[in-house]
């Protein structure tokens, strides 16, 4: 037997870093390769590679012994290589079974679809992946799973050899992991070669013969799975043995009554049965890998998304927070993920940008008439304290870098006046000087007795803002970390799902 | 490896976001310098347009449209547009037109604006708690008024008879300037200063901005799209008062493109149709322009039909350099990240 793929020697430089250095890989036909590596060790760039998005700097790719370059990802496509990702290539508005033939429909003689051809063999697909509906059904009314299976019969109706899945599971309910899997297993008996790449070792253990581990753009190692134990791959991942002395729970520092209390929150399909507290003058870090949950849990707290059942205290008194709105009155205000989306408002100056939030609880602005003295005054205090670098307040916000828009999003959750913060990737695409001066700003808000709470995707941004750290996983909290216990080890350990002793003399 | 690092010079940069720049200067005052060159050149090839008589006609002609325009300018910097204008016009024109009959102008025309505000309300209702697009409610509003107006009307006219000074309202002048006139700039005065000075005018700029930003702000969405169409409402029931007052006899059929015309106004005005900004004076200048046109073929004896050809053509090229421009400024944003 031969290999399906072999990349010999790839690199690939970016302005500044090596992505990836002298990678050699072999996939095989009928098996299931897991490829694992922390946030930047290179899994990204590397399918990147062979989907054919980018192109190697140095190396060569062998595809059934024969080699290759890709142009673009339509080319590694014809050559017989899928990638599922998490951004579907559907159409929204067309049925599955239009979907699945997409751009290469059958047609009778005169040119017209063959409607009967096409619903025919879709049907057969979906049968033998065992997904059971109608192969009629618009897409845009599937499940998210669903959709992935959608995708997957798409590869399977192209002849794909080659299917990768990246991060497939983080989506998705228990349920549909498990007909997931039995469909991968199908995938491998049909001699297909799966490349599965996910952060969650628990998985990987269930489903993958062999894993390929990067670090910092190397290949640590190849190994079957079925050698090798789930702290040994940490131990690849991180280069070093984890130190096991994490607790699961940490035990309340003080009996201060606590600014926001959360009891057995659910949110359905994203949350169940969050209990936490957070108290003035504290930051609360929340760590948790793609689809854990960290973003939708401070949507919910901040009423943009419903809740299901629980019950959320403001400063002792039991709320509702049904909006933005609610939650503002409350005191609660919510940095969004992606300023980009949901923060900036392209049209208005910084100034307006900056104050967008203040009138809603400031009692010194007029209800019907902008004060401009006032807002003057706001925009001010926030440009000298964040040091927000603008020619001028009727600047318009695009023209700004992107760490001064970050530091005016910032800006404007304080001049909300909220004293209870939800910052979400606070340092999300910034330079590293507006780092360091955002997360001085954070534990500044701390000593000035603000409650915070910083969920961020950056470890070492949680180690160095956080006073306990709260990690989540799969909708659940399966950590809260004291200030001594926060280390990057114990979080990633954490949020990949490998089990820490409780006791740390074990 | 250095072929990264390598990015187009600071000056090239520079270069897109002064031509950018310069376009968007164009585009503001584009209209005016256009209204100004096309006024000089018809009073001299069109002898009979500096007139006053005719000036005074031509500004009346695009005060009734500059009035409408001026709410549609809030309703696409909001992110919508309102096609029941048109309807609004002609139902508003009438409800005064039978309300003189019974009672004084000023109630008349109050009642006509209220009638105006309440569909506009209703618009903004059933688009923000419903969650359908405004495209398809005021659509769907054009048609009902439409029906309305003419149903009460019996498909007949009416005629305002014993208020002979309700067609001041249209005629009139106030040292020289015709008094639809100083309506429209009472009017943009008002909706200026809502626009840039109060909360609303800057919610409604990020609403159509940035919807989803402007939820998570804090911002009342649903009040601030509802209160929008309400205003937009009233400014076409303003419409609907002067073009009663110029015709003094009003039927169901009154109004039919005045949607369009106002969104046209807008857009050649320097609102663009994504949403997020609103240009007020732009609006009444291509108001103004439009009319100019209007008035010279006609004195140019140039078939109206000439008309749509030159206002479609205006239309496209405004948008094109509106498309022009964001093209531009990305490309100066893409190579200086």
């Amino acid at each position: 037997m031969e290999p399906i793929l072999n990349l010999a020697g790839i690199s690939k430089q970016f302005p500044g870093v090596k992505a990836l250095d002298n990678v050699d890989f072999f996939l095989w036909p009928g098996e299931v390769h897991a490829l694992m590596g922390e946030n930047g060790a290179g899994k990204s760039t590397l399918i990147n590679i062979i989907s054919g998005l980018l192109q190697p700097s140095s190396g060569k790719i062998y595809l059934a012994e024969r080699e290759v370059s890709f142009g673009g990802t339509s080319e590694a496509q014809k050559a017989g290589i899928s990638t599922i990702s998490q951004e579907f290539n559907l159409v929204p508005g067309l049925t599955i079974a239009e979907n699945i033939f997409l751009g290469r429909e059958p047609t009778s003689r005169g040119g017209l679809l063959n409607w009967r051809q096409i619903r025919q063999r879709a049907r057969e697909i979906l049968t033998e992946l065992g997904l059971k509906v109608s192969v009629n059904q618009r897409v845009e009314y599937l499940s998210v799973g669903d959709r992935q299976l959608v995708e997957i019969a798409k590869a399977l109706s192209l002849e794909f050899r080659i299917i990768m899945m990246d991060e497939p599971t983080a989506a998705l309910t228990a349920t549909e992991v498990g007909r997931l899997f039995e469909i991968v297993q199908k995938l491998k008996r049909r001699n297909k070669a799966i490349l599965y790449v996910s952060h969650r070792l628990a998985e990987v253990f269930r489903i993958a013969d062999r894993v390929t581990v990067l670090r910092d753009g190397k290949r640590v190692d190849t190994r079957p799975l079925a050698e090798l134990s789930e702290d040994d791959v940490v131990t690849m991942m991180l280069g070093r043995a984890l130190k096991k002395e994490a607790a699961v729970d940490a035990a309340p520092a003080s009996s201060e009554r606590p600014a926001l209390e959360v009891q057995e929150l659910n949110v359905r399909g994203f949350l169940s049965s969050i209990s936490f507290a957070i108290r003035f003058g504290e930051v609360m870090g929340c760590a948790g890998l793609v689809g854990s949950g960290r973003y939708e849990l401070t949507k919910a707290l901040f009423g943009l998304l419903p809740i299901t059942h629980g019950r959320i205290e403001v400063n002792g008194k039991r709320e509702s927070l049904r909006s933005p709105i609610v939650a503002m009155h409350r005191g609660i205000y919510m940095l969004p993920e992606d300023r980009k989306v949901e923060g900036i408002f392209p049209d208005l100056t910084v100034l307006g940008n900056v104050v967008i939030s203040a009138r809603h609880v400031a009692p010194s602005t007029s209800r019907f008439f902008i004060r401009a003295s006032d807002e003057r005054k706001h925009y001010e205090s926030m440009r000298s304290s964040l040091d927000i670098r603008a020619t001028s307040p009727a600047q318009g916000i695009t023209k700004l870098s992107g760490g001064n828009q970050q530091k005016v999003m910032i800006g404007r959750a304080l001049v909300s006046q909220s004293r209870i913060l939800l910052l979400n990737e606070p340092t999300r695409g910034v330079d590293i000087k507006t780092k360091l001066d955002i997360h001085s700003v954070i534990r500044r808000l701390a000593r000035e007795r603000y409650a915070v709470m910083v969920s961020s995707s950056d470890i070492p941004e949680l180690v160095s803002v956080s006073d306990r750290c709260l990690v989540l996983s799969a909708g659940r909290i399966v950590g809260l970390l004291n200030k001594e216990q926060i280390t990057e080890d114990n979080i990633t350990a954490l949020a990949i799902g490998t089990r820490i002793s409780k006791n740390p003399n074990e | 490896m250095n072929d990264y690092e390598k990015e187009p010079g600071r000056e090239a940069v520079r270069k897109l976001e002064a031509l950018a720049h310069f376009i968007q200067v164009f585009e503001s005052l584009g209209v005016l310098v256009l209204l100004v060159a096309l006024v000089v050149v018809a009073s001299i090839i069109a002898p009979g347009f500096s007139t006053y008589t005719n000036i005074a006609n031509t500004i009346i002609m695009a005060s009734i449209t500059a009035a409408t325009g001026l709410g549609m300018t809030f309703a696409i910097a909001v992110g919508g547009f309102d096609l029941s204008v048109g309807s609004v016009q002609a139902l508003t024109a009438i409800v005064v037109a039978s309300l003189l009959a019974v009672t004084s102008v000023p109630l008349a025309i109050l009642g006509a604006l209220l009638t105006g505000l309440l569909v506009g309300l209703l618009n903004g209702v059933i688009i923000s708690k419903l969650r359908i697009p405004a495209f398809v409610v005021t659509f769907g509003l054009m048609s009902i008024v439409r029906g309305v107006a003419l149903l009460a009307t019996q498909g007949q006219s009416v005629m305002i008879t014993n208020h002979p000074d309700f067609a001041t309202l249209n005629n009139g002048k106030i040292l020289a300037i015709p008094v639809p006139f100083i309506i429209v700039l009472m009017v943009l005065a008002a909706l200026y200063l809502m626009l840039r000075h109060t909360p609303f005018g800057r919610h409604t700029c990020a609403i159509g901005g940035n919807q989803a930003a402007a939820i998570a702000s804090g911002i009342n969405v649903d009040r601030v799209t509802i209160a929008v169409f309400g205003l937009v409402g009233v400014t076409a029931a303003i419409s609907g008062v002067m073009l009663s007052s110029q015709l003094m006899i009003v039927d169901g059929t009154l109004g039919t493109g005045l949607e369009l015309q106002a969104i046209a106004i807008s857009v050649l005005g320097g609102t663009s149709l994504s949403g997020g900004n609103g240009n007020l004076v732009g609006t009444v200048l291509a108001a103004l322009l439009l009319a100019t046109i209007a008035s010279a073929l006609n004195i140019l004896k140039v078939a109206a039909f000439y008309q749509y050809l030159f206002v479609g053509v205006l239309l496209i090229f405004a948008l094109s350099i509106d498309t022009v421009r964001r093209i531009i400024l990305e490309k100066s944003m893409l190579s200086r990240a």
